[in-house]
């Protein structure tokens, strides 16, 4: 028989039921992992960037509606479509629970939030990868957080102007939020310090970021064309015509035609899009196909009869008469080839069987436009502003002779400089040309803004930076948080 | 660490002590002189015993080194007797018709009823295998004082609620913890979805294994569960090898089930009579012929039922090993068509003394349950469902008698769905434990015990084309899943006596981790309704997997201390941790003390004719409900935030590393009574129980950019789980039982009632008002002050008199009701209801005269209300297409201006919505179970025991409630809301006829 000692048992048994389970507690999800255990090598942070690009995606931000939001607000684009947040929209009468109010916050804080978790982990990884990988990450962190900041303030504060350093903007988060211990409950910032913000971060982004990283990615130029963008919306157009001519003298060019652009993504003409593929959650992310299409929801958004009117306008009478002189007629491509059905539906946006049609955010057309704007403003009416007109202009005109064959228009519709009174008439023709151009990619709305014309559609019309103007803050934000106050209307 | 304890207890397996024997013989009698049959007579601390025979005598081997022998009969005050070197011991027991002697299983240990201090209600063996179920909940409900359990369904295998002393939880689960033989294991659902909820995971335990389940209620029974305890313990403990030689018994019952109740529906005629009347109504040109055809839907999707059970088990002991075998089989068809569910099962039980010190012993019980399921409730595929909604004026078969594949616009019929849908779940279950018991020293044991469940649900569904689902092309899903729930326990017991002083000390630890996994697959188009897999279908549409898992770690002591076997006091603390709590809160102390008196050992009461027995007792403790997600506290990053072709993730929920369980302060204060020679004995009871800390979520600001959602496209919604908010449960709580004759012919009534009364205390302020939200779900609220899911629904004002519109009542301003008015937007929701029975409980009454018995048990619940979802449906006056119930017939109509239902408007809204109108008093009184028996005298059977039997179950059921059944529910149990009925399956009623046989 086997002998035994009992109480080296008896201590063996107690060991073995007192052991310490404190480490055996510490389950892990299979299906998501938990906080502390990413952001901590470079290959983490790639990750975390793809991350935060893909909440910008989102339609409620920079994947629709930044595009198409600031059209149906003002007078490109007329909305048909039953979605009552739309129709509130475009009616200027929303309220602090729609869903695009709330999704359009809700998505920026989201880009911020990634953008400032992979800020703040970057000095944190020291693997080999990150001395070269770091400065990108960092410059295209900051150039999503910018764009969010920028985009946002456009929407939730009023229009830049002399009252804008006390004109409450949109809160600054400064750190990001990873455990509920990072949780802040911010005030709102006034629209000049979250312009400032925006400011900075381009800056340094610039600064950072290489000339190109690919499709849908941050790049230098696009950082430039922002800032662009921020001192254009600011009217401070010295400063806007200088970094939009920094963009000009990089690698872009524009496409043969207007219509290029939309069917072959990633064109020499594209500054920066916001890319979509079919896997980006068809039919969620890529709603621009959806509400323009007419194959996606049957065309929510139409052409609306004020830019049929300016579709007349582009070309003057005494150009016109000259062309019919010549047995000729005038077409423009942007209504060819970018509407159908009479002048109805829009095309830009055709992807709507896999939503993949990238949000064009810069294209060379667009800074083109915004130096010729600035330089006749700081310079009265100048070679190169018209210049730059003519470059967009003649891509987009064409005559068309008996036997249906078309050809350029230049030698009709090409201005001079003598073409113009003022530099007041020059400006009004780029304008016109911009709202022509760039119908239905976000920018007529803070045109508007920015010139302070009334913002006017087939529902409402509205005074620039009138309280029904500037989208309220999101009710479920003013009851989770008591530091944010309500703009005046709401 | 498991696999130390397998080598130890191997290792102590192999020390196989052989000792001298000597054999102790004698016979045992009762205070008259009687010889008493069928006593255990047992050598203390082993298993080595025998049964005495008709005259009362024993002859027991004993091992040379016993002390002690253990006498014992249910009913008889146990003895204890030294052996003290005699060959012949003689020995009288007392009577113990309070079964004060009787073991209590109460948690890593036992303790008598005598000394026991806490709330536990029990329920024997004989009360479990009465009803003809195949849950044991079933046969529990009705029989357990403030324990209200309800199936939510009568489909088979749905899941029952059961709720231990109230609701005291809002987002975590209301569901008692289950262990059986000391192994906690999931008792809520498996995870299965096809057809319905998921299924209820004890349907593959075998109720005839069953010795005794106890049910812990206080705190000072569940604290030594700690932070799993609020919701009470069910503790289920399986039948062992009993003294003496073999033992078999074998049970067979076979019988029929029927629908407690149909829907009342409309035949096609009136239907189309109802539908012309209605078109009238508003002016509609549409016509129905009033002579055409007519389906009796649910008639076809109906049957009476077989249904049968068969049971063997084999027990007894030899030598040093005892066992218990067992084996059953079921076979139970449903009264809805093509849905059946079959059970095997296995157990092996089997206890081996290895020498006086040691102890080993085994159980295995292998299972498997198939059942085969039609869509349940909540699905308008539903076979009732459907039968009941569905127009009554088509035909159900084409001229060669298939059922048609479409009724109009509807794909699928009741009937072609019944014909063509198969829904399949095999559950496949293995429940086994090891275990050693080691007397250390005399009085020092410890015990250690390895349990495993584990759980595998196969579960297909295949709906032909002909089926409202797989129409037209036929679809198909599978999905397995398993649960592997592993538990290692082990606990020293103490037990001693200086003087006057008794004392009990058990110290243990308890380690619990369970892993479940997931994955399925769908697809469709399939070729030929006759292929049943997954192979077969031309387009695979989606898969998928998934896994999560969760470890409990349990400390625990408990101190026993008695003064002159009079004055008792226990305490009991546990310290538990547990992964679903945030880190920096993983750990909680439950402590629970109880006091007991027994008064009638004071001299004042020694003796007293009327009163034979009382005790008084109370405790108060601290336990928690941690059924909590597993994750809740953790901070994650979800992926799947792809760009471009890149992998993205982002922080998708934020830690709270406070996060910890619902917390349960409960009072407890009862007296125990045996009065008139003991015919008259109960228990009378009062608890009030203080949950606080109950989980919430916070809204955090979106300005955080954390998605909080495991979908990227959801909107966002950041919280921050956390513990908030207060609910008190209280109530009184009966147990009475009363021998009225006693002679040869007996009646004996025992009943036990409950009350329930609850408060919600406080709830968390989100929107910054000031005030406590209310939380409203459905049809009921949560609001400070008031009960928990309280009904809160727009009155009802029956119908104006002059032209038949619905009318609803309005508030003033003060909140009173206001005036009726027909603009349903006008009117205003209230509280007008309680899911909660003022009380509810259950009573038998047992007669027997020589050989024949008969027992009738009824179960009631009394004040509760149900709000009948499905009356909008079928009881709207034709405002839908539905089918309509026969009470619609008595619409508003110009010469009946007084009837209470609206007049009948085709497809227009005229009261169908959301009102009291659909709000009924649930109260009712069933008569349960009945059994009729007859036991052959010994005189004609010899040694074979023989009894006969009819058990009836459901027959009668006296109520108002105007849907099918009151005892239907929602059907997931777990929820705070109950009482909200959405066409729920009705109760079987059914009657068997068995024999049971035993040698």
């Amino acid at each position: 028989m086997i002998k035994f000692n009992k109480y080296t048992l008896f201590i063996l048994l107690l060991a073995v039921f007192t052991v310490a389970c404190e480490e055996r507690l510490d389950e892990q999800p299979q299906q998501a992992l938990s906080t502390g255990s990413v952001y901590s090598s470079t290959q983490d942070l790639e990750t975390a960037l793809a991350g935060a690009y893909n909440a910008a995606q989102h339609s409620d931000f920079m994947g629709c509606n930044t595009t198409m939001v600031p059209d149906i607000i003002a007078d490109n684009g007329a909305w048909r479509g039953s979605f009552p947040s739309m129709i509130d929209v475009s009616g200027h009468a929303v309220t602090a629970d729609n869903g695009e109010v709330r999704g359009l916050w809700s998505m920026g804080f989201r880009t911020i939030n990634n953008a400032n978790l992979i800020l703040q982990f970057i000095p944190e990884v020291t693997d080999a990868e990150i001395a070269t990988a770091g400065p990108r990450l960092r410059g295209e962190s900051l150039f999503l957080r910018g764009m969010a900041y920028f985009e946002m303030v456009r929407f939730f504060g009023k229009p830049w102007s002399g009252s804008s350093t006390s004109d409450p903007g949109v809160p600054i988060i400064p750190t990001g939020t990873s455990t509920s211990g990072d949780v802040v409950f911010p005030a709102r910032a006034s629209v000049a310090d979250v312009y400032a913000q925006a400011i900075s971060d381009f800056t340094e982004a610039a600064s950072l970021l290489p000339d190109a990283i690919g499709t849908g990615r941050a790049n230098r130029y696009a950082a430039l064309a922002y800032l662009a963008e921020i001192a254009f919306q600011q009217g401070d157009y010295a400063a806007a015509a200088n970094f939009a001519g920094q963009v000009i003298a990089g690698p872009f060019e524009l496409n043969a035609t207007p219509g290029d652009y939309f069917t072959s993504e990633g064109s020499v003409e594209s500054i920066f899009d916001i890319a979509h593929t079919a896997q980006d959650n068809p039919g969620v992310n890529g709603s621009l196909p959806t509400f323009h299409a007419i194959g996606g929801r049957g065309g929510d958004v139409i052409v609306s009869e004020i830019l049929k009117d300016a579709y007349i306008q582009i070309v003057p009478q005494r150009q016109l008469d000259l062309i019919t002189a010549d047995g000729l007629t005038c077409t423009d491509l942007r209504v060819s080839q970018l509407t159908i059905n009479d002048t109805v539906n829009i095309e830009k946006y055709e992807g709507f069987v896999n939503n993949d049609d990238d949000a064009p955010i810069f294209r060379l057309a667009e800074i083109l436009l915004m130096r010729a704007e600035a330089l006749a403003r700081t310079g009265g009416i100048n070679a190169e502003s018209v210049s730059l007109l003519n470059q967009v202009r003649d891509r987009a005109l064409r005559v068309v002779d008996g036997a249906g064959v078309e050809s350029s228009a230049s030698a009709y519709v090409s201005y001079a400089e003598s073409d113009f009174a003022s530099a007041d008439d020059l400006i009004e023709a780029i304008i016109l040309e911009r709202q022509v151009e760039l119908a239905w990619e976000g920018n007529r709305f803070h045109d508007l803004n920015r010139l302070g014309r009334t913002v006017m559609n087939d529902r409402a019309s509205s005074a620039s930076g009138a309280d029904n103007l500037v989208w309220p803050i999101p009710q479920r934000d003013l009851d989770a948080n008591s530091a944010l106050v309500q703009n005046p209307g709401y | 660490m498991k696999r130390l304890l397998l080598m130890m207890v191997v290792c102590f397996i192999s020390l196989g002590v052989a000792s001298a024997q000597s054999v102790v013989t004698g016979t045992v009698s009762d205070d008259s002189g009687s010889p008493l049959e069928g006593v255990a007579v047992l050598v203390k601390g082993t298993t080595i015993g025998i049964f005495t025979d008709a005259e009362g005598k024993y002859s027991l081997q004993v091992p040379a080194n016993s002390t002690m022998l253990v006498y014992s009969l249910v009913g008889m005050a146990s003895q204890e007797v030294a052996i003290e070197g005699r060959k012949v011991l003689n020995v009288t027991l007392g009577s113990d018709p309070l079964q004060l002697e009787e073991v209590i299983v109460t948690g890593y240990g036992t303790q008598t009823r005598r000394n026991l201090t806490s709330s536990i209600a029990k329920v024997s063996a004989e009360e479990i295998a009465e009803a003809p179920v195949n849950a044991l909940e079933n046969a529990l409900q009705g029989r357990l004082a403030g324990v209200n359990i309800g199936s939510n369904s009568g489909a088979l295998g749905s899941q029952i609620n059961v709720r231990v002393r109230g609701i005291a939880s809002i987002n975590a689960n209301n569901q008692p913890l289950y262990v059986i033989d000391g192994i906690i294991i999931e008792g809520i659902q498996s995870r299965q979805n096809f057809g319905g909820p998921g299924t209820n995971p004890l349907v593959n335990l075998n109720p005839a294994d069953i010795s005794s389940v106890e049910v812990l209620k206080d705190a000072a029974a569940t604290a030594i569960y700690g932070a799993r305890g609020s919701n009470g313990v069910i503790q289920i403990t399986t039948k062992r090898g009993q003294p003496g030689k073999a033992k078999v018994n074998l049970n067979y019952y076979a019988g029929f089930s029927e629908p407690t109740d149909l829907f009342d529906v409309l035949t096609g005629n009136e239907y189309a009579g109802l539908w012309n009347r209605a078109a009238e109504a508003v002016g509609s040109a549409s016509r129905q012929p009033e002579d055409g055809p007519s389906t009796d839907w649910q008639d076809l999707v109906t049957q009476t039922a077989f249904l049968q059970e068969a049971n063997g088990s084999v027990s007894g002991s030899n030598g040093g090993t005892s066992y218990f075998f067992s084996t059953t089989y079921r076979n139970e068809d449903s009264y809805i068509r093509n849905t059946n569910l079959r059970r095997l099962a296995i157990r092996a039980n089997i206890d081996q003394q290895i020498n006086d010190k040691l102890k080993v012993g085994i159980s295995l019980a292998p299972s498997r349950v198939r059942n085969r399921r039609q869509n349940e409730d909540n699905n308008v595929a539903s076979p009732i469902t459907y039968g009941a909604l569905i127009w009554p004026n088509v035909e159900s078969v084409d001229d060669n008698g298939d059922p048609l594949p479409d009724v109009g616009q509807f794909n699928g019929t009741p009937l072609s769905n019944v014909v063509g849908q198969k829904i399949v779940s095999t559950s496949t279950q293995l429940l086994s434990n090891i275990y050693m018991s080691w007397d250390i020293l005399d009085n020092l044991n410890f015990r250690t015990e390895v349990g495993t469940e584990f759980t595998q649900v196969f579960d297909t569904y295949r709906g032909s084309s002909i089926t409202t689902d797989g129409f037209p092309i036929g679809t198909g899903s599978a999905n397995n899943s398993q649960r592997l729930n592993n538990t290692v326990t082990g606990f020293f017991t103490y037990t001693n006596t200086f003087g006057s002083h008794g004392i009990k000390l058990t110290l243990g630890s308890n380690f619990q981790r369970s892993e479940f996994e997931r994955i399925d697959v769908n697809g469709n188009t399939f070729a030929d309704d006759r292929l049943q897999t997954l192979d077969a279908a031309a387009e695979i549409t989606g898969g998928g997997g998934f896994g999560t898992r969760f470890s409990f770690q349990n400390n625990f002591l408990r101190a026993n201390y008695s003064f002159e076997g009079k004055y008792l006091i226990s305490v009991i603390g546990s310290y538990n941790g547990s992964s679903r709590f945030g880190e920096d809160n993983r750990y909680g102390f439950f402590p629970a003390a109880s006091l007991g008196w027994i008064i009638s050992d004071e001299d004042f009461l020694a003796n007293n004719s009327t009163v034979n027995f009382l005790k008084l007792r109370t405790s108060y403790g601290i336990t928690g409900n941690a059924e909590i997600g597993n994750f809740d506290a953790a901070g994650l990053v979800s992926f799947g935030r792809d760009y471009n072709g890149l992998p993205g993730y982002e922080v998708s929920s934020l830690a709270n590393s406070g996060l910890s369980w619902e917390e349960t302060a409960q009072l407890d204060i009862a007296l125990e009574f045996g009065l008139f020679d003991n015919r008259i004995s109960g228990t009378i009871g009062y608890f009030q129980k203080n949950t606080e800390g109950l989980l919430f979520d916070i809204p955090q600001p979106l300005t955080t950019g954390i998605a909080t959602s495991a979908s990227q496209t959801a909107a966002n919604n950041p919280v921050i789980t956390t513990n908030t908010g207060e609910i008190r449960n209280s109530g009184f709580e009966l147990e009475l039982s009363a021998d009225i004759f006693d002679g040869d012919f007996k009646w004996t009534i025992f009943g036990n009632l409950a009350t329930i009364s609850n408060e919600v205390i406080s709830l968390p302020d989100n929107d910054g008002d000031g005030e406590a939200d209310d939380i409203i779900s459905g049809r009921q609220i949560i609001r400070v002050g008031e009960e928990l899911g309280a009904f809160y629904v727009v009155e009802y004002a029956g119908v104006d008199r002059a032209n038949g519109d619905a009318l609803f009542f309005g508030l003033d301003a003060e909140g009173n009701r206001g005036t009726a008015s027909s603009a349903y937007s006008l009117a205003n929701r209230q509280i007008l209801g309680s899911q909660f029975p003022d009380f509810f409980g259950g009573i038998t009454n047992q007669f027997s005269y020589k050989g024949f018995s008969l027992s009738a048990f009824w179960q009631f619940s009394q004040g509760n209300d149900i709000y009948r979802n499905e009356g909008r449906f079928v009881e709207n006056n034709l405002g839908a297409t539905w089918n309509q119930l026969r009470s619609q017939l008595n619409a508003w109509t110009p010469e009946n201006p007084d009837s209470d239902v609206p007049q009948a408007r085709l497809f227009t809204q005229n009261g169908g919505q959301h009102s009291s109108r659909y709000l009924d008093d649930g109260s009712y009184w069933r008569l349960k179970t009945t059994t009729l028996a007859y036991t052959f005298p010994r005189s004609i059977t010899g040694n074979v025991g023989l009894r006969l039997y009819t058990t009836g179950f459901n027959l009668i059921t006296i109520t108002d409630y105007k849907g099918l059944d009151p005892e239907a529910n929602n059907d997931v149990a777990g929820t705070e809301f109950q009482g909200d009925v959405f066409f729920s399956r009705p109760q079987s009623r059914m009657v068997v006829i068995g024999a049971n046989v035993s040698f």
